[in-house]
């Protein structure tokens, strides 16, 4: 069965057939020529090989990969005035809070970015670049992040654990102690006599210290002090009702008394006012 | 004068593939002349529409066969089927070659005699398939059917000729 085929497959044109047909094409070349001017890269493109094309693809890709990579690592340690500082706030921090899960995660990473915008001040201060324009950009990005920040912590304060608050607000504090004094040392630094130069940055610092004590007004340590004399108080009103029911009461209302103080105070820390009032209507 | 990348590439092509499109429009002709005459003529309309157009020409070698075919299917519009009588002229006899062995068939005329008594549809696959070297998908693309449907088609079309030739 191959034979035939292998017969058929062998056939070819002479070569003088060879030579009469390419002499006729030859011919009809030169009578048609072609309207190419010169180099199309369209058109040259499309004639590479598909898998070519795939690979400049692959390559390109990974260029382009390599590339905002690079920029993204550089765009770290940007500041603001820097070409690449946008970069850092619209790339590279909206990423790393994308990661964050629950709300404290993003509550924590708000405040981790408040440091980041006094660190820029600091550093720009440093390198004497807090002039013109970039204190106002300068300005701009920390008022922005306060906000959030301060949005961020009420509306965790509303619906999350109080327990974590109480902990993010005490970072918050820790880094303002940190930087209030850094901050400080700025105005000193730029007391050049020169008040174009000096009353923008005097304007940020009092900005800066402005908002960092409203966003840490509710200090940690009078919250827990507020909440922890609340828990003492309802906890004595508690005993001292106790006290008087036991002359009235029978012996099995004071076993009952007891199981629901007991419960109680196993809860310290979520005892409030509130649920005082509760234990009270259920005596 | 120094040659445009068209005529490199069209050149190129003319080399490589003259003696394919040949074959393919001689097996559908039964007429080796008329074959050649073809295969210019598929030449230059494909050189025409490079040189006019510049058309972007991906698969040169599909593009020829597709060419090809519409020749082939132009001249057979053109004029009418050839008679048996005219083909025993030209130097087919193949009511001979009904009964023979394979080791016999040494020729190209008894060889296309035997593939001429296929169906058509049977007769295309075949020569696209194992003369051409096209494969199914290939050949789907060039007869517009599946891949599934050509390869039924070279299953039964290879039966039938094995049945022609007496192998069974």
């Amino acid at each position: 069965m191959k034979k035939i085929f292998s017969v058929l497959k062998k056939e070819t044109i002479t070569t003088d057939e060879k030579i009469k047909l390419s002499n006729a094409v030859s011919m009809a070349m030169k009578n048609f020529p072609a309207k190419e001017t010169g180099f199309d890269f369209k058109q040259w493109l499309s004639f590479l090989q598909p898998r070519l094309r795939y690979g400049m693809a692959v390559i390109s890709l990974v260029l382009i990969f390599i590339m905002s990579g690079g920029s993204a690592l550089a765009a770290e340690a940007a500041l603001p005035g820097d070409l690449l500082y946008s970069v850092k706030i619209n790339l590279n921090e909206r990423l790393r809070g994308s990661l964050a899960i629950n709300t404290e995660a993003k509550v924590a990473w708000e405040i981790e970015k408040t440091e980041r915008r006094l660190n820029e001040i600091e550093q720009l201060a440093s390198q004497s670049r807090l002039r013109g324009n970039v204190v106002v950009e300068a300005e701009q990005h920390y008022e922005g992040q306060m906000n959030k920040v301060q949005q961020s912590i009420t509306s965790l304060e509303k619906n999350g654990d109080k327990k974590k608050v109480r902990e993010l607000k005490k970072e918050f504090v820790e880094i303002k102690q940190d930087h209030e004094i850094i901050i400080e040392k700025i105005t000193t630094e730029y007391d050049t006599g020169d008040e174009t130069v000096e009353k923008p940055i005097q304007n940020l610092i009092n900005k800066i210290k402005i908002r960092l004590d409203a966003v840490a007004a509710i200090d940690t340590a009078t919250t827990l002090n507020v909440e922890e004399s609340k828990n003492k108080k309802g906890n004595q009103k508690l005993n001292d009702e106790n006290e008087d029911d036991t002359v009235d009461d029978t012996q099995k209302e004071r076993e009952d008394h007891e199981k629901e103080k007991g419960n109680k105070n196993n809860d310290r820390q979520g005892l409030t006012i509130n649920t005082t009032s509760e234990v009270r209507l259920s005596l | 004068m120094a040659k445009t990348r068209l005529e490199k590439l069209f050149t190129q092509a003319f080399e490589k593939y003259q003696d394919e499109i040949f074959r393919y429009c001689y097996y559908r002709v039964y007429d080796r002349e008329l074959g050649l005459e073809l295969t210019q003529e598929v030449f230059i309309k494909t050189w025409k529409v490079l040189a006019e157009d510049g058309e972007d020409i991906q698969n040169i070698r599909s593009y020829l066969y597709r060419v090809a075919k519409h020749c082939v299917i132009d001249h057979v519009r053109r004029h009418t089927t050839m008679s048996l009588e005219e083909l025993q002229d030209q130097g087919f006899e193949p009511s001979v070659h009904t009964d023979v062995t394979m080791n016999n068939m040494v020729d190209v005329h008894t060889a296309l005699a035997q593939i001429k008594r296929l169906e058509p549809m049977y007769r295309e696959v075949l020569l696209l398939r194992f003369v051409h070297d096209l494969s199914p998908k290939e050949i789907a693309n060039h007869i517009h059917e599946t891949p599934n449907v050509v390869s039924v088609r070279i299953n039964r079309g290879m039966k039938m000729l094995r049945e022609q030739c007496g192998i069974l």
